[in-house]
């Protein structure tokens, strides 16, 4: 098979997969519409949590469930480590009053959590109080970003296919106290593409003044040429 | 190499007399060190304790031992562990060495387990006044303790003193044992408390009195509780409850068997709370009683003293259990793969924590979203930007309303969701397709 690509989109803002890492005791969102690649960063973000922690444990909240447990370990994400709850039907009271229940268990270290419709800021806030109290790495999945007033969210990025791959890529939309998500290697390379964008400005305007010159050169001699035939 | 079995025996003896329903707690929650527990009345339990040395150590197993009684038994115990039950009984009781012990606890040697005094009683009381009258004879003789009371040779001690001296030197010297009387648990695993409340809180309070002494004897019993009944009897005399005098029961069953009181308990509050905010209570409780009513086999395992995984289990089964009773049946779960096909039949919900072994899967790669229902697309306006396939999945041939499946993963090309990928299907010989997963 042969996957082409319309490779068109900008590289900025882009982080990998690899450097996407929730920060404990805060809430993480992670975007995208469907098929987007969301849930595929999730769980590769999770395998890899599993694979460097033999204790860790994962709940998995849907309000409705579609997740596909099946495709789950061939992220390396084992199936015994994950506890899934359907809350289907359920309110947003009784989804809150679920997601208390499993982070003051403090038997999971992720939770993943995908709230459906708009949650609200009231919801949002206990869950982020409910994180920093038992050090759980929340991450929440959701079809469109919440709001920009939604302040209890630390790190908030949006998923998209990439277009040379097809693999999943994340873009950070919002990382409040700091660049907690980037890596020191990711932020040394975005300083290297800060300046190959300065330098590749600065050759830019160089060529757009000297054909701003050539062009006023230009004018000049047709001005001199035009006087001359006159 | 097999070790060698040292007989040693540990008695919990309780400064004051326990009730009936004390002493049966604390021996049924004993059975957990070992199998052989006898009882002596209502003021002292035996467990046979030298297999479980291998395990514990002899300071660990007291420890244990008066935890259990500090949770089953309200009022003071001392714990011994000796050769065999007349010392331990002995040592119990007078904290001295055997060369200190005064004469009187001689007794303790001579019927341990209280077996011939429940038995016989005329006959204890003949055989107290013989050892009474020994006990006189040999103070006359200068002799005070039970130490030098074996200080005197054996082979003099029949013409002497007579042949029960004899049998009560070999006693004390634990050459000749006891046989231990065998200990069966009640059938009905109940606790009652004649402490109530007037509110959901005190009711909690003292619930959670009985259950710890109820998970201590289910633990005892290598078992664990799925279905329990709580009893609330109110004042009889209310003038609020002229007709009520049965009380209230409620009948609670576990999603998941529990064995815990972090597991019971926060599913009781839940019951009680939403029943009691339903129908309030028409009168103060004066009586709680929680009953066991079904019981599923326990864990036998050892803990594991380097990991926290067994805990960690337990938590999760709480609060599966709890989200379970909240959500609904199956709504919380682990997911244990199954070997069928058809990829929405590929795994069933399960509540038990599955093995790792267990839950390692190899197929093609397969969608992380998978919709309950297919769903009908049509790709008339829309671009495809590539495709794979086709998988053909086939149903099971007992199962004649599902036919053959072709899969394609589509990669659509434009639009609002460029670059999405889809799990697709038809059914082979037909041009309509559906959607059943997204790779999201």
């Amino acid at each position: 098979m042969v996957i082409l690509f319309p490779v068109t989109d900008s590289k900025r803002n882009f982080i990998s997969i690899a450097e996407f890492e929730p920060q404990a005791g805060a809430l993480s969102e992670i975007c995208g519409l469907p098929g987007c690649g969301k849930t595929e960063a999730v769980l590769q973000w999770v395998g890899r949590r599993l694979e460097s922690g033999e204790q860790e444990r994962v709940a998995w909240v849907e309000r409705k469930f579609t997740a596909y447990p099946v495709a789950f370990p061939q992220y390396g994400v084992e199936l015994s480590r994950v506890c899934f709850v359907d809350a289907e039907d359920a309110d947003d009271k009784k989804l809150g009053w679920v997601c208390q229940q499993i982070l003051s268990s403090q038997a999971f270290s992720i939770v993943v959590i995908a709230w459906g419709a708009a949650c609200s800021l009231v919801e949002l806030r206990r869950l982020q109080l409910a994180a920093e109290k038992s050090q759980v790495k929340v991450v929440l999945l959701a079809d469109q970003p919440s709001a920009a007033a939604l302040w209890p969210i630390r790190l908030q990025v949006e998923a998209s296919r990439s277009p040379s791959t097809g693999e999943p890529r994340l873009r950070v939309l919002r990382n409040r106290g700091g660049a907690v998500a980037l890596s020191a290697d990711s932020l040394l390379a975005r300083v290297e593409e800060l300046r190959a964008h300065r330098e590749k400005l600065r050759s830019l305007q160089h060529q757009q003044h000297f054909a701003q010159h050539l062009t006023e050169e230009e004018n000049v001699e047709t001005c001199s040429s035009n006087v001359s035939s006159a | 190499m097999q070790q060698q079995r040292i007989e040693r025996v540990a008695c919990v003896w309780a400064t004051a007399p326990m009730t009936e329903a004390e002493v049966q707690s604390l021996a049924e929650a004993c059975l957990r060190l070992s199998p052989q527990v006898a009882i002596r009345g209502r003021e002292a339990v035996f467990i046979e304790v030298g297999a479980c040395r291998l395990l514990y150590s002899e300071v660990s197993i007291k420890q244990r031992l008066l935890a259990l009684a500090h949770r089953l038994v309200r009022r003071g115990v001392r714990v011994a562990i000796e050769r065999d039950a007349g010392l331990a009984l002995a040592r119990a009781r007078v904290p001295f060495e055997l060369e200190r012990m005064p004469l009187s606890s001689l007794a303790d040697f001579v019927d341990p387990f209280g077996v011939e005094a429940a038995r016989d009683p005329e006959s204890a009381r003949a055989q107290a006044r013989v050892l009474g009258r020994q006990v006189a004879l040999l103070t006359e003789l200068g002799i005070r303790s039970v130490g030098e009371f074996l200080s005197l040779p054996p082979a003099s001690l029949a013409s002497r003193l007579g042949r029960e001296a004899l049998s009560l030197n070999a006693r004390v010297r634990g050459e000749l044992g006891h046989a231990w009387p065998g200990f069966h648990p009640p059938e009905k695993l109940s606790e009652r408390s004649d402490t109530g409340g007037e509110n959901l809180e005190a009711l909690l309070f003292v619930a959670r009195g009985l259950l710890d002494r109820i998970t201590a004897r289910l633990r005892g019993r290598a078992l664990r509780a799925s279905s329990i009944e709580v009893t609330l009897e109110m004042e009889r005399w209310s003038t609020l409850t002229p007709d009520r005098t049965g009380g209230r029961r409620f009948v609670i069953s576990f999603p998941l068997p529990q064995g815990s009181l972090a597991g019971m308990l926060p599913v009781i509050r839940e019951r009680l709370g939403f029943e009691l905010q339903k129908e309030p209570l028409e009168a103060p409780v004066e009586c709680v009683e929680i009953e066991v009513l079904e019981t599923v086999p326990g864990r036998g395992a050892q803990k594991d003293f380097f990991s926290r995984k067994e805990e960690q289990d337990e938590i999760i089964e709480s609060l599966l259990g709890r989200l379970t009773h909240k959500l609904g049946q199956a709504a919380a779960f682990i997911a244990r793969p199954v070997a069928r096909h058809l990829p929405e039949k590929s795994y069933e919900r399960t509540l038990e924590v599955v093995p790792a072994r267990e839950t390692t899967v190899v197929f093609p790669r397969r969608p992380s979203r998978l919709l309950p229902e297919p769903e009908r697309i049509s790709f008339h306006g829309l671009r495809v930007a590539a495709f794979e396939g086709p998988e053909r999945i086939s149903p099971e041939w007992w199962d004649q309303a599902d036919g053959e499946r072709d899969y394609y993963r589509v990669v659509l090309g434009d639009g609002p969701q460029q670059g999405a990928m889809l799990w697709v299907y038809r059914e082979p010989g037909t041009r309509e397709y559906f959607v059943h997963g997204i790779f999201d």
